[in-house]
């Protein structure tokens, strides 16, 4: 262990090149300066500080505008469909109110000619009366015969 | 270590390269000592040890001296460059080209033994691994503290000790092989 340690020794021996050392200082300190101190100004970098905090801030509400804003749109166009959709529906009640409004006026007139004539439509004269007038000739047996054919 | 070191390294780290002059001559030859026996190549060294210095000198104002040697600091990056140089230059260099002897303070012909035997024992500190050999350098050639030296090597003192052991147990054996 001594031996290897005072071997080890021998390595202190070692020196660099003069000529290398003198070379490599000059060139060292004559183009290789340590960076310029930065200047730490307390109000400048509060300045600067603030503008970055402003910066940032209005960056985040911008950000968080438009994410409402494009949340606004998409819930416009859902709010359209919908809407649309809430406009079919209403055009069909509309037009079942008109059907069942026009239906009822006119049950209530037929009721009202029926309850102001009686049922004269049911009159027996009346009835022949017609038919002679339509000029309705018994000989439909053809068209029975006919339809039976068609049908069996 | 400089007596007025701390005073050196604030000048410096002001940009006032006569301060920073001051360090390099007292570091040049230990670091140059430490990438020569790394590399085993007396002009990779010099290029080396000259980029260690620049890097250092272009980068003191991220010094920090709280409870970290400035020693430690420049062996730090003197041992990141040849890590960086193992990476990319290994496989070129030839075994002519890796004698750390003949260099300036040492004589091979008056006195032939001794190199011959230091030139083996730094092949053989070329096969330890690369924290044993710089824990070695550290601490054997260099002879920097316990402390300076886990700082540079970024372990425990603990472990450097363990560390140091075995390197020199290592060494011991690669030494008895050649022989």
């Amino acid at each position: 262990m001594e031996q290897i340690e005072s071997q080890l020794k021998n390595f202190r021996k070692i020196q660099p090149d003069k000529g290398f050392a003198l070379m490599c200082r000059e060139d060292l300190l004559a183009s290789a300066s340590a960076k310029p101190a930065i200047k730490i100004d307390l109000w400048r970098n509060l300045g600067l500080s603030l503008s970055l905090a402003l910066t940032a801030m209005l960056v985040v509400f911008m950000a968080q505008n438009a994410a409402v804003s494009s949340y606004s749109i998409a819930n416009l166009e859902k709010f359209e469909e919908e809407t649309a959709l809430s406009q079919d529906q209403i055009n069909i009640t509309l037009a079942e109110i008109n059907y069942h409004s026009e239906l009822a006026s006119k049950t209530s007139m037929a009721l009202s000619e029926a309850a102001a004539e009686g049922p004269s439509h049911l009159n027996q004269n009346l009835l022949m009366k017609e038919a002679e007038s339509l000029k309705i000739d018994s000989g439909t047996g053809d068209v029975d015969i006919l339809l039976d054919q068609v049908i069996f | 270590m400089l007596e007025d070191e701390r005073n050196l390294i604030i000048r410096a780290k002001g940009g006032e390269a006569e301060a920073f002059g001051l360090l390099y001559d007292e570091y040049l030859p230990k670091i140059y000592r430490f990438v020569l026996l790394k590399t085993g190549h007396r002009e990779e060294a010099e290029d080396l040890t000259h980029q260690v210095f620049l890097q250092a000198w272009r980068n003191i104002r991220n010094y920090d001296d709280r409870g970290y040697p400035f020693s430690s600091w420049l062996y730090r990056i003197a041992r990141n460059l040849t890590v960086d140089y193992y990476r990319r230059l290994r496989p070129n260099v030839s075994l002519e080209d890796c004698r750390v002897f003949p260099a300036e303070g040492i004589d091979p012909e008056a006195d032939l033994d001794i190199s011959r035997e230091t030139e083996k024992l730094a092949r053989a500190m070329r096969e330890l691994k690369d924290t044993e050999q710089t824990v070695v350098i550290m601490r054997f050639v260099d002879e920097l503290s316990i402390k300076e030296t886990a700082a540079a090597v970024d372990k425990s003192e603990g472990a450097v000790k363990l560390i140091q052991h075995r390197a020199i147990q290592k060494l011991k054996k690669l030494m008895a092989e050649e022989k």
